[in-house]
């Protein structure tokens, strides 16, 4: 493991970080489904995924998938009669031999904790890596070529994916770094690395999932201009841990990788919210997927229509 | 089978665009144009619109927006301002053309065309106008007169179109008259003037016949030879207007009478006739002569009208009305310029009843005006009144009038006494040609903005009466700005050629949008921007060098 921090700005490095992915989604809550004594928050959800590929200086954006997402309880949470249930399976199947667009989705059993809309919210997320997932594993890379996600790397699926890194903006501020057997916290540690220099290649100690044992991560700082909160224009990169230790060669391609994300920070989003921790071609795909939302009022209007249809149409097994 | 030219001229190289902020509407729309797509204003473009209709615009404009919110971002994306800080990725941005909207295809409903007049939607392709689309835009189909070649559109993807004016329009009946104006020299806006004059000229030779004042060196003393400087460029122009590369014929050219009896003229013409002024010839256009001299309180007027009114058998007679009392001067008799200056002022201001101070005032603004060897006693039988002279011209002739070396204070005399010999022409009799171009350069010393004179209302009426009787002023001046209101108001197609900033921006140009106005600040030389009354947009055309011989 590579423990010390180092400065890597102006480390010559190939140019392997060619394609950037995004996903991104828009919902509309459309209203509560009532049935005597049941109810059940509607949610209508625009899902898209995008990929930006990087050709000599320019970007342009090469992959793009979207839903229209509806999901339901499950039929055991008590939100829902089995009637309805069994109606929505049934557009359920019709949307799905018609290969449409629009999807109807439902939670699983283990899904369902604690508020229903949250939940809801939480399996539309969970929709989306998995296209994250099916659009990065189509992407058309080259060998050599690297695959930047944004965020960080949380399921199992992405771990399998080669030649890819996730890349936060956003990330815990919990975490204590322990390195010598000393442990801080992340805002003291990472008060000593500057501008240019990235944190010690770090692992998660006694991981308690299957996707923090499979990943090393670091922190890199790419602005310290102007003056920001200590956490500020900081990202943090994930990346399938190799098997065993770190070896020298891991730590080359880090600083290389490292190094080749400092450049990106240039162009700078600036004003846009969390500008420092951007990295330009990241906003492109967002802006990509941005411009292909439907507007809020239609989104609304097939949320309307599907609740429209919950209501009116009769169940087959009826 | 299509050439390669002609397929990626088909070829879509944008779409409309119509974001919340900046929509298409009825006069515009706007399109991103592709990358590597070259494009500059007034470029045709043709957007596909509905019912399977296209629309046919002119580029306003071109912008470059990125995706940079201000100029503080474009700083921070360069370290906070480091010139040598090379960003890693080039920034998304984009070609927007701003288009003025032309005209629409039209579909057909019944037995009729309808225009879409719809703004023209958002996502629509986009393409370079081919040469029937440009024609198409400038109303070709509809002229109603003949098609007078007025320049050569150049796309920036290399389609050339030769463009016309409506001979109805430039000649009247339905509009009349062309005013160009532009900087000295840069707008080549005489050329323009004469290029489009022998375009008429070969086109409508039997129907129309031509004044032209020569008021710089000897430029239009020989409109009748072949020019000497023409390029292969230039003759193909012709051909493609469907011009003949040749100069004025049936041209005759009327030189000032110098103090020898000789022309005063810069390299005169070898045949020529010489024109000169009996008082027997102006007697009744004194307000011309007198101008330019203050008459607050209409003594000069008087005057002028006692001379035109007592003026008989070729002689003035001056008689006091206390003739025969004592010391009553004696009559005195008028037959030149001369006699005029020599009669006694007392017998003056007793005759037309002028304060004393008057006639040695007329006597000494006389001596002054017609101080010039053109101002005779008797005009020699070699020496034309052009007076007389322009009221004979024939459809088809061509008469230049050179006016280059006379002095500024009789210019706008001579030009004055050939409009209203033309008035009166056009108001006695039948015999006048069907239309008459009245070719006027350095117009602003003629008919001033806000002019009031004798000879500016002379060339107001020509400007006011011209569309229904077929006087056309091809007019010409630096500055619009400086032109009497009607004349601008009055005319129907404009040329402007490079233009200052401060003269651009004045109300004669309220005509141009703004986007025009800061494109005609760019022009080049040999550019002319045309508008005219039937185009909702101005275009930029180019035009060859005048066929006829240019003296240096």
């Amino acid at each position: 493991m590579s423990q010390a921090k180092k400065s890597i700005a102006g480390i010559s490095h190939e140019e392997r970080l060619k394609f950037f992915l995004d996903g991104s989604i828009r919902t509309k809550y459309v209203g509560e489904y009532i049935e005597s004594n049941m109810s059940f928050p509607v949610i209508v959800s625009e899902i898209a995924v995008a990929v930006v590929q990087k050709a000599e200086r320019s970007l342009m954006p090469i992959q793009l998938e979207k839903k229209i997402i509806f999901v339901f309880p499950h039929k055991d949470s008590g939100l829902i009669s089995d009637s309805t249930y069994d109606r929505l399976q049934d557009m359920q199947s019709g949307l799905q031999s018609s290969n449409s667009f629009s999807q109807i989705r439902f939670l699983s059993r283990t899904e369902v904790k604690g508020d229903a809309r949250t939940s809801l919210l939480g399996k539309v997320r969970s929709i989306m890596h998995e296209m994250e997932h099916e659009v990065a594993q189509k992407s058309p890379r080259l060998s050599g070529q690297w695959l930047v996600m944004d965020g960080a790397i949380r399921k199992q699926e992405f771990i399998g994916l080669e030649n890819t890194i996730g890349l936060a903006k956003s990330f815990s501020r919990k975490p204590f770094i322990s390195i010598n057997g000393s442990p801080m916290t992340l805002s003291a540690y990472m008060r000593n690395i500057k501008e240019g220099e990235r944190s010690a290649v770090l692992r998660k100690e006694s991981p308690t999932d299957q996707v923090s044992k499979d990943i090393i991560f670091w922190y890199e700082r790419i602005r310290t201009f102007p003056p920001m909160e200590p956490l500020g224009g900081i990202v943090k990169i994930d990346m399938k841990a190799p098997d065993g230790n770190v070896k020298q060669e891991t730590v080359e391609l880090i600083d290389e990788i490292s190094s080749e994300i400092y450049d990106m920070r240039l162009p700078s989003i600036y004003p846009w919210p969390r500008w420092p921790s951007y990295v330009y071609p990241i906003r492109i795909a967002e802006m990509y997927m941005s411009s292909t939302f439907l507007g809020e009022f239609v989104l609304r209007q097939i949320g309307e229509e599907m609740k429209n249809e919950i209501e009116t149409t009769p169940s087959k097994k009826a | 089978m299509k050439s390669t030219k002609d397929q990626i001229a088909k070829e879509a190289i944008g779409k409309t665009s119509s974001p919340e902020r900046d929509p298409n509407s009825t006069t515009k729309f706007y399109c991103w144009i592709k990358k590597g797509v070259l494009m500059n204003p007034f470029d045709f473009l043709v957007a596909e619109h509905m019912k399977g209709t296209r629309t046919v615009g002119i580029v306003t404009e071109i912008l470059s927006p990125t995706d940079s919110l201000s100029h503080l971002s474009d700083y921070v994306s360069h370290d906070f301002g480091q010139p040598e800080a090379e960003p890693y990725t080039e920034r998304l941005s984009s070609m927007i053309a701003e288009v003025n909207v032309l005209r629409n295809t039209g579909y057909q409903e019944a037995r009729r065309q309808v225009e879409i007049m719809m703004p023209v939607p958002g996502d629509m392709p986009v393409h370079f106008a081919e040469k029937e689309d440009v024609r198409f835009a400038m109303g070709t189909d509809q002229f109603i007169g003949e098609e007078i070649p007025a320049g050569v559109v150049y796309q920036s993807n290399g389609t050339v179109v030769p463009v016309g004016l409506d001979s109805a329009y430039l000649l009247g009946p339905e509009g009349a008259h062309i005013n160009a104006s532009g900087i000295s020299g840069l707008a080549t806006k005489t050329s323009y003037l004469m290029f489009l004059a022998l375009s008429v000229y070969q086109k409508l030779s039997k129907q129309v016949a031509f004044v032209i004042f020569n008021v710089k060196q000897a430029d239009l003393l020989r409109i009748h030879e072949q020019g000497k400087e023409l390029t292969s460029d230039d003759r193909d122009l012709y051909d493609l207007l469907d011009l003949e590369c040749t100069p004025f014929e049936n041209v005759t050219y009327f030189l000032p009478r110098g103090r020898t009896g000789r022309p005063d003229s810069d390299n005169p013409p070898r045949e020529y006739e010489l024109y000169a002024y009996a008082m027997s010839d102006v007697y009744s256009r004194f307000d011309l002569l007198f101008a330019d001299v203050p008459d607050p309180y209409f003594t000069l007027d008087t005057f002028n009208s006692r001379v035109r009114e007592d003026w008989r058998n070729g002689q003035l007679v001056i008689q006091a009305s206390a003739f025969g009392r004592r010391n009553a001067p004696l009559p005195a008799t008028v037959r030149n310029w001369e006699d005029l200056r020599q009669v006694n002022t007392d017998l003056l201001a007793r005759a037309y009843n002028l304060h004393s101070t008057t006639p040695p005032r007329i006597r000494r603004e006389l001596t002054r005006l017609t101080a010039s060897p053109l101002f005779v006693n008797n005009r020699s039988r070699d020496e034309t009144y052009l007076g007389d002279r322009v009221k004979k011209i024939k459809p088809g002739e061509v008469y230049v009038i050179d006016i280059a070396r006379i002095h500024t204070r009789t210019q706008p005399f001579i030009v004055g006494d050939v409009m209203r010999s033309i008035d009166q022409m056009y108001r006695e009799g039948d015999s006048a040609p069907k239309r008459m171009v009245i070719f006027v350069d350095e117009l602003n010393s003629f008919a001033p903005s806000g002019g009031t004179s004798a000879i500016a209302e002379q060339i107001v009426e020509i400007a006011r009466k011209g569309r229904s009787r077929g006087t056309v002023m091809f007019g010409a001046e630096q500055f619009k700005s400086e032109i009497h209101d009607q004349i601008v108001g009055n005319c129907g197609t404009h040329a402007i050629g490079r233009t200052g900033s401060a003269e651009v921006r004045r109300s004669a140009y309220a005509f141009l949008d703004e986007r025009t106005r800061n494109n005609v600040m760019g022009l080049g030389k040999g550019e002319i921007v045309l508008s005219a009354a039937t185009w909702r947009s101005p275009i930029k055309v180019r035009f060859p060098r005048p066929a006829y011989n240019i003296i240096r």
